[in-house]
């Protein structure tokens, strides 16, 4: 037993050491897309207090962006969540309402610290809830009641009952609450106003005449609502009729209705102008004409009263009590980077303007305008979009400058010898040029350093090696590939309709491009959400641009657009309308570009770009499948370019697919490499593995037998290679699919726990294709299935599988936990064919685990040590150039990136490597031989003469 | 003994009315199910262990079948397919003619049952490369014969973690601890042989020695 543990141990044991924190990783932490906003001026440090999308409640700074405290709120997305948290905060608490009105909870205002929770009910709340504060008592209406809280130590002060609503609105008054609710198939709004200790003082139910709750909204003691062209507003408090505001023209729309918290005014965007209402004397002042992005209210300490508003990026100010415009037209930013703005917060104003800007696509700008200054600064801006990832992709640096000289040197065609010798000469010479250059700035460097620090001699030379690796940072250098290939372009579509590229060495944005209003991805067959990124071309080529193609939906139509990865360029555009299916083909056309292919409706197909005539003439067929989602009818095809056909080849059905889920499709990436066709048994015979690069992996979860069947199918025969069940299973259930392995997690309704469990496919101890595959060929017999399952003491968020430039390493299963971590399962544990019992000949010939029911979690194999990430949604791996060292990137709603090496660092010397200890021993070697030679000569002269 | 097999061939001449058989009609088509010809059957059996095998037999004319290969089109698959289920609908695969025309019309289909076993998932026709000729051509080759190797795959079961023998494993280890060492077999010389050498060895030159002494004084 103990040998056991030291074997497990022996196995996994790379933790990190202190000095490497941070070294090879790096983690951001975002909050989501803001749906509440509130300015926070009280006390030293001035914050936006925000809730959002992804069930966060946070604190940002005002000066630097950065987050003060973020409180992660339950994420219930899987569960059909839908009410986004609501705050309320007063000088000191914040009173906030997640998990769709489940659950109250009150945090500090400076700090976040928590003070108190309080569960309100079991299930979701049917409307959206509201939330006010007042005095010492928090007001939470949902679930169609309305219940005070106290503050101080979160318990239930008194609750009452109110009329059934979808829509409900609160807010302080009079050292009570006034609560409104409507329904909207009564077209009735219910008011209740009560005080501080729960009695009812005013009780009753006006009509409205269309009731929306999407479009109406509680503006001081003003009920707004529109519709088309026609705003109306209703004095909760006094028993009169609605009233009309004529604001509009019949033709124009009103877009939105926005509160202030001013008393008895409120903002009304149109298609055509803004206005600000003064409610009280049913009166509306129109602002601007033409249509507005974002308008807000701003009072400063005086009590002077400020609009703002956005309109193409640029800002203009009004005063309201002197009528007249503070600050006028100020841009700011790129506006042909930035998407349209959705809310615009004043953080501030007074001889220094302050706004929040927020774009459709999450970003969040914090600009800051001079009183005459004709442009504002952005003082920071954070990129909330990269919460909603819909894929990444790692792509390769280009070759440098040099390297590429290097390789026109070879690519020349001409014979002569004095040519081709100049032109060795001129590169040599240009490589000596830029070593030279590059010396000098490290010197350059490193006296800058010692200068400032003057430290010991590893110090310094540490701050040689460090200063190596920052040298080679983005800004002002060209994007050129390192050595070890281990710096990478990430480029990265967020659903919010924008693409990043990303540098891996420490997560900042290299470029951004805004997509477009009503961007939406495309549906996966197996129902998942993605914006794909095809890559095209590599940076192999020197002489051409890489090129990625990236797909999307907007407004029906799906949109294809070819970029430049390196810097963004757009290349070319194309819209599709009907589009199935889009796919990258697998081989090159023109220039060493792979084309995109888009199956349309009545199997008519087209090639972007389209491919030359001798390419067509040789191209071999391509098989697509697709799955019919009404009754799980799988239709394979092939596609033949030749004759530009669309032939189905093979039908078959999923089984028990009306009360089944589809969980996955997981074929294999074709760079995929499997270095091994084998595996060498204790006996020394081999066992050769089924690598079929068409197969398929397929995971259907019965909703009511529970029963987890995983179907193994070759994509280019229909052929069932192999199926298997598991009856007792839930959700979650995971796969990745990798060489000839599949292997997948689950919740065992029989165990009660999660399981993990690995299948491989082996042909059996004889190869049938010894050169290259082929569908085509059958088997000769049915696959040998090697089995193990293990029991997982943790939940999975989500699995991956690392990934090496030649599949040599062993790889990793990385598994990201729902507690915020991000666990490394080696394969070599992960096994199917790990022995029950160690014989004789096992142990003798080692590297063998034996058989443990469950898999250890150890915490030193957590890649992300103590940078807790949350809600980890997919795991993305790239091999670089060493074999050792796959790259991964994490993302939900952190992003963390990290190395793997799951083998050990074969090829890579030690961080603690002495190379000052070498060099003095190898230096004092040199100086020993040389002296130890002198001597002997001398021995050897005084010998003669004796 | 009698006894014995009688019983055996009470067993297998029982056998197959006993075990259900799974009849699967084949039809064929070289242009996409627009004329439908009959291919044959395949029956699938399950025996007594669970294992299933299944025999292909033909009704079509392998002259009339070669003679539609060898006429259909370039482009022309070879299809075919058995029924799914009560609906219409059908479970299908294909190939190209001409693979099957060069293996000399044998075919290989591989016939995937669902989780009861009693119905098909999935069916796979493939021109069997076994018996493949060397002619690259698209005609049919003489000694050409409709026959069909049938392989039957069904669903497994998953396996669960399996605590159960790793129990057995330990509580035999901790018996065996218990229990002290294992009885150990082997011989009183096998066992202690690397202290009685030594004292041998020790023994021997000490006499030795002794003799040397004794010479020398003598």
């Amino acid at each position: 037993m103990v040998l056991y543990h030291f074997l497990l141990l022996l196995v996994g044991a790379h933790a990190l050491f202190e000095d490497q924190v941070g070294k090879f990783d790096w983690r951001k932490q975002f909050i989501g897309c803001p749906t509440q906003i509130e300015v926070d001026r009280r006390g030293k440090l001035d914050r936006y207090l925000m809730a959002t999308e992804e069930n966060v409640v946070a604190a940002l700074s005002m000066n630097t962006g950065e987050i003060v405290w973020r409180k992660v709120q339950e994420d219930t997305a899987n569960q059909g969540h839908r009410h986004a948290p609501t705050f309320a905060g007063n000088k000191n608490a914040i009173c906030t309402v997640s998990d769709s009105g489940r659950m109250l909870r009150i945090w500090s205002k400076r700090d976040g610290a928590f003070l108190g929770q309080l569960l309100l009910s079991s299930v979701e709340s049917p409307h959206p809830p509201a939330v006010a504060i007042e005095n010492e008592a928090c007001l939470v209406v949902a679930h169609n009641r309305a219940i005070a809280v106290s503050l101080k130590d979160a318990t239930k002060l008194w609750e009452i009952e109110i009329n059934k609503s979808n829509w409900v609105a609160a807010r302080p008054h009079r050292d009570g609450f006034a609560i409104v609710g409507g329904i909207q198939e009564n077209s009735e709004v219910h008011v209740k106003w009560v005080d501080a200790q729960g009695n009812q003082n005013l009780n009753r139910i006006l009509s409205v005449n269309s009731f929306n709750p999407k479009r109406v909204t509680l503006s001081g003691r003003h009920l707004l609502g529109h519709w088309d062209s026609t705003l109306y507003s209703l004095d909760i408090l006094a028993n009169g009729p609605e009233m009309k505001i004529e604001v509009v023209d019949k033709k124009e729309q009103i877009l939105e209705v926005v509160q202030f918290a001013t008393e008895g005014y409120a903002a009304v965007r149109t298609t055509e102008h803004t206005a600000v209402l003064n409610l009280a004397k049913n009166f509306a002042e129109v602002l601007s004409t033409g249509k507005s992005d974002a308008v807000s209210e701003f009072v400063n300490k005086d009590g002077v009263q400020y609009v703002a508003l956005v309109q193409n990026h640029v800002l203009t100010v009004f005063d309201l009590n002197e009528r007249k415009e503070i600050l006028k037209q100020v841009a700011y930013g790129d506006p042909t980077l930035l998407a349209p703005v959705k809310k615009v917060v004043v953080g501030g104003g007074d001889k220094e303007w302050e706004f929040l800007v927020i774009g459709e696509d999450c970003r969040m700008d914090h600009l800051v305008v001079d009183l005459n200054a004709k442009k504002g600064t952005t003082e920071w801006s954070r990129e909330e979009g990269l919460t909603k990832i819909g894929s990444v992709e790692m792509l390769d640096l280009p070759l440098s400058e040099s390297q590429a000289a290097i390789e026109t040197e070879f690519s020349v065609d001409e014979k002569n010898v004095l040519a081709s010798f100049i032109h060795r000469l001129i590169s040599q010479l240009d490589q000596f040029k830029r070593w030279i250059g590059k010396s000098f700035e490290s010197i350059f460097n490193l006296a800058l350093v010692m200068q400032v620090q003057s430290s010991s001699f590893s110090d310094i030379l540490n701050s040689v090696r460090n200063s190596a690796k920052s040298s080679s940072s983005f800004r002002g250098y060209p994007l050129e590939r390192d050595v070890f290939n281990l710096r990478k372009l990430m480029v990265v579509t967020s659903l919010k309709g924008s693409i990043f590229a990303l540098d891996n060495s420490d997560g900042s944005v290299v470029w951004r491009k805004y997509l477009g209003a009503n961007v939406d991805g495309l549906t996966t067959l197996d129902g998942h959400h993605k914006i794909p990124i095809f890559i095209q071309r590599t940076t192999a080529f020197y002489n051409f641009d890489a090129q990625v193609a990236v797909a999307y939906k907007q407004n029906a139509a799906t949109h294809i657009t070819f970029l430049n990865p390196m810097n963004g360029k757009e290349v070319d555009h194309q819209v599709v309308n009907d589009a199935r299916r889009i796919d990258l083909l697998p081989f090159v056309g023109d220039n060493h570009l792979h084309s995109i292919i888009v199956v349309g409706a009545n199997k008519k197909f087209t090639v972007f770009p389209s491919l030359p005539a001798n390419v067509l003439e040789t191209a071999p067929p391509v098989h697509l499948f697709d799955v019919d989602q009404k009754n799980g009818k799988m239709t394979g095809f092939r596609l033949d370019l030749k004759t530009h056909e669309l032939k189905e080849t093979w039908t078959e059905f999923l089984p028990q697919w009306q009360e089944s889920t589809l969980i996955t499709i997981s074929g294999k990436p074709s760079t995929q490499r499997t270095h091994s066709q084998g595996r060498v048994m204790v006996d020394r015979s081999v066992l050769y593995k089924y690598v079929n690069p068409n197969l398929v992996a397929i995971a259907l979860l019965g909703k009511e037998s529970s029963q987890l069947t995983v179907i193994m199918l070759d994509a280019v025969t229909g052929q069932t290679v192999h199926s298997a069940r598991l009856p007792k299973v839930k959700e979650p259930v995971h796969l990745v699919h990798c060489e000839n392995w599949v292997a997948y997690s689950y919740w065992s309704e029989k165990g009660r726990r999660t399981e993990i469990a690995v299948f491989e496919l082996f042909q059996g101890i004889e190869q049938q294709h010894l050169e290259t595959f082929s569908s085509d060929e059958p088997l000769k017999q049915a696959l040998h299935v090697e089995q193990a399952s293990f029991i997982f003491s943790q939940g999975i968020q989500s699995m991956a599988i690392s990934e090496t430039e030649q599949g040599a390493s062993n790889r990793a299963i990385l598994v990201a936990l729902p507690f915020g971590n991000i666990f490394e399962v080696n394969r070599r544990i992960l096994d199917a064919l790990r022995p029950m019992e160690l014989t004789a000949e096992m142990r003798e010939e080692g590297g063998f685990i034996p058989y443990m029911p469950e898999i250890p979690i150890a915490t030193e194999e957590m890649l992300n040590y103590n940078q807790t990430v949350h809600h980890i949604q997919g795991i993305k791996t790239a091999p670089s150039g060493l074999e050792s060292t796959s790259l991964v990137l994490a993302y939900g709603l952190d992003m963390f990136y990290t190395r793997v090496t799951p083998s050990g660092t074969f090829d890579i010397l030690k961080d603690d490597f002495d190379h000052v200890f070498i060099t003095i021993v190898l230096a004092a070697l040199i100086l020993g031989s040389i002296f130890a030679r002198r001597m002997a000569r001398n021995k050897a002269l005084q010998q003669q003469w004796a | 003994m009698i006894i014995s097999s009688l019983l055996l061939t009470v067993v297998s001449l029982l056998s197959p009315i006993f075990a259900d058989v799974l009849s699967l009609p084949i039809e064929y088509s070289l242009n996409d199910w627009k004329t439908v010809g009959k291919l044959g059957v395949i029956e699938v059996k399950e025996d007594f262990s669970g294992n299933y095998s299944g025999v292909f037999r033909t009704t079509a004319d392998a002259l009339q079948l070669g003679n539609a290969l060898q006429s259909a089109s370039s482009s022309a698959l070879y299809r075919v397919r058995t029924p799914y289920g009560k609906g219409g609908d059908y479970v299908s695969s294909s190939t190209e003619p001409c693979r099957i025309l060069q293996t000399k019309l044998v075919h290989n289909f591989w016939v995937s049952l669902d989780t009861t076993g009693k119905a098909v998932q999935s069916l796979t026709v493939f021109a069997d490369p076994a018996f493949k000729s060397s002619d690259d051509g698209c005609q049919l080759l003489p000694q050409s014969n409709l026959v069909g190797i049938v392989q039957v795959t069904s669903v497994q079961q998953l396996k669960s973690p399996d605590t159960q023998s790793f129990l057995d494993k330990m509580d035999k280890e901790r018996r065996a601890r218990q229990h002290g060492a294992e009885q150990d077999n082997r011989s009183f010389l096998a066992k202690y042989w690397m202290y009685i050498v030594p004292v041998v060895i020790f023994m021997l030159i000490s006499s030795a020695s002794q003799q040397q002494e004794g010479g020398q004084g003598g």
